[in-house]
């Protein structure tokens, strides 16, 4: 049950003191469970507003009402049973331990002298918990710190069992674990208490934080109200606050990266890869070895010609070695590794060229079918080119030519490993270094359905009815080698949406579809799984399996197969049993048919390839589509 | 025959209640017999009526009804009318004037109580008597020690003016059943007026002869100096007040009657703006003083407010303008004892110094010293 | 809890000490079960019993009760302008007391006529009335509290000057009491004022006590205390009121006590450890009952039979304490 009653209204509200308007025509209102932050420079009249609102300050023009009352027609004890208020005035708690201060907010129930009644005690006791001052109850006020203060006195303002509680900048004092805490006291107040919460705030990122709406004040009047993301996109806040452009582009971002990619209105911010990460770690550590000083910071351009820029952390170096660590950024992108660090020791060797190597947190490779061999470390191919580009830079900067050897490790690597499929893929001890193009594309879910989807309309758009849907960067790479991109068929990245991207286009009314990709992908189309994407499922090794004992397979085959890391893995089994064209023929032929079903009314068809192997097999109908293809090409089409 | 016994019954019975009623007047039906012969005092009379009662009344208002020892109190009388019963053996004399005159009534052993304690009395027949402890210092007028009057079983307490200011003392006392007289001598425009006061002490403590006898000798003094002529000379009466004003009486107070009834002028310009206040002091500015009693030939410096002085030196420290008067010059420039105002009883005697000054005789002073 | 009651029963018990005391000693030894008798209501018109039932009872209780109101005062107006050294007179009202009592002394001696005590103490009444008028008035027009503190010191210097105007054109013997007087004095406390004050000190002490539950909002903040529901204005006259009364009461009768207002309350939250006005205003007037039993005692036993006057008596005890109060809360602050 979802209180969403009405329990703060402005009506052409407006506030000031005496002749002076401070404020004026202020029109909002607050529901219950809402939580409204007030935003605007100094003299806005954000604190005469709060004031007029919470009943101290008789508003000049205008109402406020309080669960539908005119706040004038309701006396002063019914106003403080339902509204609250935490304003800047620092109370004067005379020889009062907390335990008094927050039973003061009794008040309004209490009898003729005040004294407490037993339900007075406990309700003053529950608040005290909510707000975490129960520790402090028997400690004189005067003597707590202010962020004990501002629990106390939430504490307080909770004892009057309000439904409106107001807050004046409670967060002025207190340092950043305590105005954390306050945010999240307050989100918790207005979520599961269903109180309605109205709070002024001079910190940006602790305002974004609170998630509710913002109402913006300037200059006396209400300027914009809106979403977090609203009245943060753009430069308005500069506006509002009449800062220089660009003074809050860093706002709640880490330094250094800024790049975005734009998804339907919204822009989502890019990260990098721990790949990038090493090779940014490793470059500053070669640079403190042969220089003798860590430099201020460390950029690269990445495979996708993106330059990135970061700061070093857990810098440190004697004569013999350096090390330091980078800060993964993964952007708006969902990832578990996000925010790891990166770190990269880089020693002397006498043996001339860079070794570069994994050490703790890094994972080990200990089945074969990945791209690095059993026993190395899970520092993959380009990574480790990036590495090394970065680190001879750096020996060609100070003509340095001896030996270096670079050893990449994740201080929490194991830890966040086992958040990952490593354990699965056979890498033991720590994550994967990846990246095969340095940059994370943040990929969120409806944006990149949308995304397909778009691509599709504008395809169609412009007049095709082919179109090839391919799941990721390998894909591309393969069509190019089959030359399937050279026919002016629009490729689209469908990712792992495999399904969304077969519904789109049929409801858009393409004839013919080829859906290229690799095996680890589409393999799990034959067991009618359309999205591909890890988490929703795998089946991977059950799907090579099963068809495998259907073609004949040996008992040791299936269990053989059913250890294997990675279907490349399960191929070589194959190869060696001589089953692997069997088998990836009746494999072929499930993922036709289920794609076949879901493309209803459109010509579809299916090529599915191994890095290793190259093409494994076409399904009928992507072959007779692709020679159609060649053949109108081939007629200079 | 009947009506015979009766009748004779009813006059028998009248006869008797008549003669109860005479045992036991009434007061309505009293009426003063005679009245105490003043020829001074103008603030207090005193009637006297049968059965040796008299009444005394003190500035119109005041009246006490003193009923001798053995007497009995009449019936109706008045809540206003305070019963004084003789003996007055144990009298809290808060009033330093009227001791004095107490003393020279030969009826200091009456008195228990005192409100000033024994460094503050100049006659050394007080002092020594306080010293002892035969009359015992209470405390001050407007604090008394109740609890020590009370102890001292007081039958009356005689105080001047200055309790007016202090009404719930004289409420207080008043509740303990302590009747309160407030002498009204420092209102008596003539010397003798003061003096004459004795009488009623007298007549208070059982010695109307004694205060009588004192009384015609100091009259009798004052006759002989009214008879001298007038010397024609001007005298001023002050001190310099610790703010800088000249304190000086104002014409008509009993002091300037005394330089008169001396033979010589009390100097006071009469245009000078005097409140008609019950005040018998007027503080001037010193120019207004200089202009009024630069010509004065005698000066008289009161000494009783902050000391006695010695020499001229010491009036010139007081202020240096008094250099410039005439009886600076002259050097005829005198100062009062400090015993002057504390012994009323020696008023006609002071008046013979004053005389003494005024006409440069060369006699012995008792209560004026001069300054060189 | 703990500290509570034995802070009460300490005060309860010392103040009965004090009581008993000022009973039995004085310049008259009288044995204690003649005072017992006494008290009983036996042979109250001997010497005995009228010092112990005229003299000393009805002193006592003047000395208790208005202790007692002039303590209460002060806490009210020290929580009322957050001020730890604002006192009962420091609204002016012991001011406008002297000044009319100055009048009225030089106006009626000078025409003659002469003035009963019950004309006295009216006239401080009226002055402090006068006093709290205006400070009532000028309430209603400011919204800080610390303004209205130095317009009370204001009256306070405006009623001074005009006495010290009206005493220089007065003779020294009119007016010789009035400095007397503004030193105070429990001597002379008769039944009839002791009569007079209990109902009018009474009144305004319980309508304090009942004051206690806006008082302890107030005493967080006045935003706080207004955020509770209190009404301010309201709130404000009250305190105003009871505490000029219960401070006029003292000065009618017994003329200004110095340092007792200011001192008492520090004593107490000090014996209390707590400033919680539902204890305070119980505490403050049994604390000050007996510190000014206390110095009363003293004022009259020490250099008998002449009087202190008891502001000399409270000024040496209450002086100490409030630089001593005063030092070690900044001590505190400092550090």
């Amino acid at each position: 049950m979802t209180d969403t009653r009405l329990l703060l209204e402005t009506r052409s509200l407006t506030v000031g003191y005496g002749e002076r308007i401070v404020a004026s025509a202020v029109d909002a209102a607050i529901k219950a469970g809402e939580l409204l932050v007030l935003l605007g420079p100094n003299g806005s009249g954000k604190t005469t507003l709060l004031k007029t609102i919470a009943g101290q300050l008789a508003p000049l023009h205008g109402a406020v009402f309080l669960a539908g009352k005119d706040l004038n027609t309701v006396s002063g004890s019914d106003r403080s049973k339902k509204l609250s208020l935490l304003s800047t005035e620092r109370p004067a708690g005379e020889l009062m331990t907390c335990r008094e201060v927050v039973s003061a907010g009794r008040y309004p129930y209490t009898g003729r002298l005040g004294i407490l009644s037993d339900r007075d005690r406990e309700v003053a006791e529950r608040c005290m918990e909510r707000m975490g001052a129960l520790e402090l109850a028997e400690t004189p006020f005067d003597s707590i710190s202010d962020g004990q203060r501002q629990r106390v006195l939430l504490a307080r303002a909770l004892c009057q069992e309000p439904e409106v509680l107001v807050l004046d900048e409670p967060a002025s004092y207190l340092d950043i674990r305590y105005q954390l805490e306050l945010v999240e006291a307050l989100k918790r107040l207005s979520r599961e208490d269903g109180l309605a919460v109205v709070v002024s705030l001079h910190e940006l990122d602790l305002a974004r934080r609170c998630g509710g709406r913002i109402l913006c004040l300037r200059e006396g009047r209400v300027d914009r109200l809106g979403t977090a993301e609203e009245i943060f996109a753009g430069d308005y806040l500069e506006k509002l606050f009449s800062l220089p452009a660009g003074s809050l582009q860093n706002t709640g971002a880490p330094e250094g990266f800024s790049h975005y990619v734009q998804s339907e209105g919204k822009r989502l911010r890019c990260g990098y890869t721990t790949g990038t990460c090493a090779a940014l770690a490793a470059s500053g550590a070669a640079r403190a070895l042969l220089t003798g000083a860590f430099p201020e910071s460390v950029s690269l351009v990445t495979p996708k010609g993106i330059r990135v820029e970061v700061p070093l952390e857990a810098c440190e170096q004697d004569e013999t070695r350096a090390a330091c660590g980078v800060r993964k950024d993964a952007g708006d992108d969902v990832d578990c590794t996000a925010g790891a660090l990166i770190c990269a020791e880089v020693r002397f060797r006498q043996k001339p060229g860079v070794e570069i190597d994994g050490g703790a947190g890094v994972g080990r490779v200990t089945k074969p079918g990945l791209d690095q061999p059993v026993g190395a470390a899970a520092i993959n191919s380009t990574p480790r080119r990036m590495i090394l580009e970065a680190v001879e830079a750096v020996c060609r900067t100070v003509e340095y030519d001896g030996g270096l050897q670079v050893t990449v490790s994740v201080p929490q690597g194991e830890e966040l490993a086992k958040k990952t499929l490593n354990g699965d893929l056979g890498v033991l001890g720590g994550i994967s270094i990846l990246g095969t193009s340095g940059i994370v594309e943040p990929m969120s879910h409806q944006a990149l359905v949308d995304t397909i989807a778009l691509e599709l309309r504008q395809a169609y758009a412009l007049g095709h009815r082919r179109v090839i849907l391919t799941p990721g960067n390998y894909g591309t790479a393969f069509l190019r080698e089959q030359g399937l991109d050279a026919f002016g068929v629009p490729v689209v990245k469908c990712s792992n949406y495999i399904g969304d991207a077969l519904d789109e286009a049929v409801s858009l009314g393409y004839e013919e579809l080829l859906l290229a990709g690799h095996l680890g992908k589409l393999i799990k189309l034959a067991g009618g799984i359309m999205n591909t994407h890890s988490r929703q499922a795998d089946c991977r090794r059950e799907l090579i399996t099963a068809h495998a004992a259907v073609c004949g397979g040996s008992r040791e085959l299936c269990q053989a197969l059913m250890e294997c890391a990675t279907t490349d893995a399960c191929l070589e089994l194959l190869e060696r049993e001589g089953r692997m064209e069997q088998v990836m023929e009746s494999l072929i032929g499930e993922i036709g048919k289920h794609l076949q079903k879901r493309a209803q009314g459109i010509q579809a068809g299916a090529m599915v390839f191994s890095n290793e192997r190259g093409l494994l097999g076409v399904t009928p109908e992507a072959k007779t589509m692709t020679d159609r293809w060649r053949m109108a090409a081939g007629e200079g089409k | 025959m009947k009506r015979l016994k009766l009748a004779a019954l009813w006059l028998l019975l009248l006869l008797l209640t008549a003669c109860g009623q005479a045992s036991a007047p009434g007061w309505d039906t009293m009426e003063p017999i005679g009245h105490m012969d003043l020829s001074y005092a103008e603030q207090f009379r005193v009637d006297y009526y049968p059965e040796n009662l008299a009444l005394i009344t003190i500035g119109g208002t005041d009246e006490y009804l003193l009923v001798p020892e053995g007497g009995s109190t009449p019936e109706g009388l008045g809540q206003e009318i305070r019963v004084l019963h003789q003996p007055l053996d144990s009298i809290y004399l808060a009033s330093s004037s009227a001791m004095d005159l107490f003393l020279r009534a030969e009826a200091l052993e009456q008195v228990t109580m005192t409100s000033t304690d024994a460094a503050g009395w100049t006659i050394p027949e007080i002092a020594a008597q306080v010293e002892s402890g035969t009359i015992r210092y209470v405390g001050k007028y407007s604090a008394p020690d109740y609890e020590a009057v009370v102890s001292e079983e007081c039958k009356l307490a005689v105080e001047n003016t200055m309790i007016y200011h202090c009404p719930e003392t004289k409420e207080q006392l008043e509740a303990l059943g302590i009747p309160v007289l407030v002498e009204r001598s420092s209102y008596e425009p003539h010397p003798l007026g003061r003096v004459e006061w004795i009488k009623l002490y007298g007549l208070l403590t059982g010695h109307p002869d004694t205060a009588e006898r004192f009384f015609g000798e100091s009259e009798e003094k004052l006759l002989a100096l009214e008879d001298a002529a007038p010397t024609g000379k001007t005298a001023s009466f002050f001190y310099i007040t610790s703010s800088g004003y000249a304190n000086v009486r104002k014409p008509g107070d009993y002091i300037s009657e005394m330089i008169r009834l001396a033979g010589g002028i009390y100097l006071f310009q009469e245009d000078q703006a005097v409140e008609d206040n019950a005040l018998s002091t007027v503080n001037l500015p010193l120019e207004n003083f200089y202009a009024s009693a630069r010509e004065a030939d005698i000066l008289i410096y009161n000494s009783t407010v902050d000391g006695e002085l010695e020499t001229l030196e010491d009036l010139l420290k007081k202020s240096p303008l008094l250099g410039d008067f005439k009886a600076v010059e002259t050097g005829q420039v005198w100062c009062t004892n400090q015993n002057m105002f504390q012994q009323v009883s020696a008023t006609a005697d002071m008046i013979g110094d004053l005389h003494t000054v005024l006409t440069g005789e060369d006699q012995p002073l008792h209560f004026l010293h001069r300054l060189t | 809890m703990r500290r509570t009651v034995a802070a009460f029963g300490v005060l309860a018990l010392v103040l009965a000490l004090l009581l008993v005391l000022n009973l039995n000693m004085g310049s008259v030894s009288v044995p204690p079960g003649r005072v017992l008798e006494i008290l009983m209501g036996h042979g109250r018109s001997d010497t005995a019993g009228k010092i112990v039932f005229t003299i000393r009872l009805p002193r006592l209780i003047a000395a208790a009760v208005l202790g007692g109101a002039l303590a209460v005062a002060g806490f009210l107006l020290q929580t009322f302008f957050a001020n730890p050294i604002a006192g009962p007179f420091v609204l002016g009202i012991s001011s406008g007391s002297k000044l009319t009592v100055a009048l009225s002394m030089i106006w009626c001696l000078s025409a003659g006529r002469t003035m009963s005590s019950a004309g006295m103490i009216l006239s401080a009444f009226l002055g402090a009335a006068t006093a709290m008028g205006l400070i009532l008035l000028i309430s209603g027009r400011v919204r800080k509290m610390s303004v209205l503190v130095i317009c009370g010191v204001m009256i306070g210097y405006i009623c001074s000057a005009v006495t010290d105007f009206a005493v220089t054109f007065a003779d020294d013997a009119n007016i010789v009491n009035l400095h007397n007087w503004s030193r105070g004095s429990f001597s002379g406390m008769s039944w009839s004022s002791v009569r007079a004050m209990l109902p009018v000190a009474g009144i305004a002490l319980i309508l304090s006590f009942l004051l206690s539950k806006p008082m302890s909002a107030y005493q967080m903040g006045e935003q706080y205390a207004r955020n509770l529901g209190v009404d301010l204005r309201k709130f404000r006259v009250a305190l105003i009121l009871l505490s000029s009364v219960l401070s006029a009461c003292v000065t009618a009768f017994a003329g200004p006590i110095s340092f007792l207002g200011v001192a008492a309350p520090h004593l107490m939250k000090r014996l209390l450890g707590t400033a919680k006005p539902i204890l305070m205003i119980p505490a403050c007037f049994l604390g000050g009952a007996g510190f000014c039993l206390l110095c009363d005692l003293l004022a009259r036993t020490l250099f008998a039979p002449t009087e202190l006057s008891i502001s000399t008596v409270t000024a040496v005890f209450g002086a100490p304490i409030v630089i001593c109060m005063m030092v070690a809360r900044g001590r505190e602050r400092v550090a």
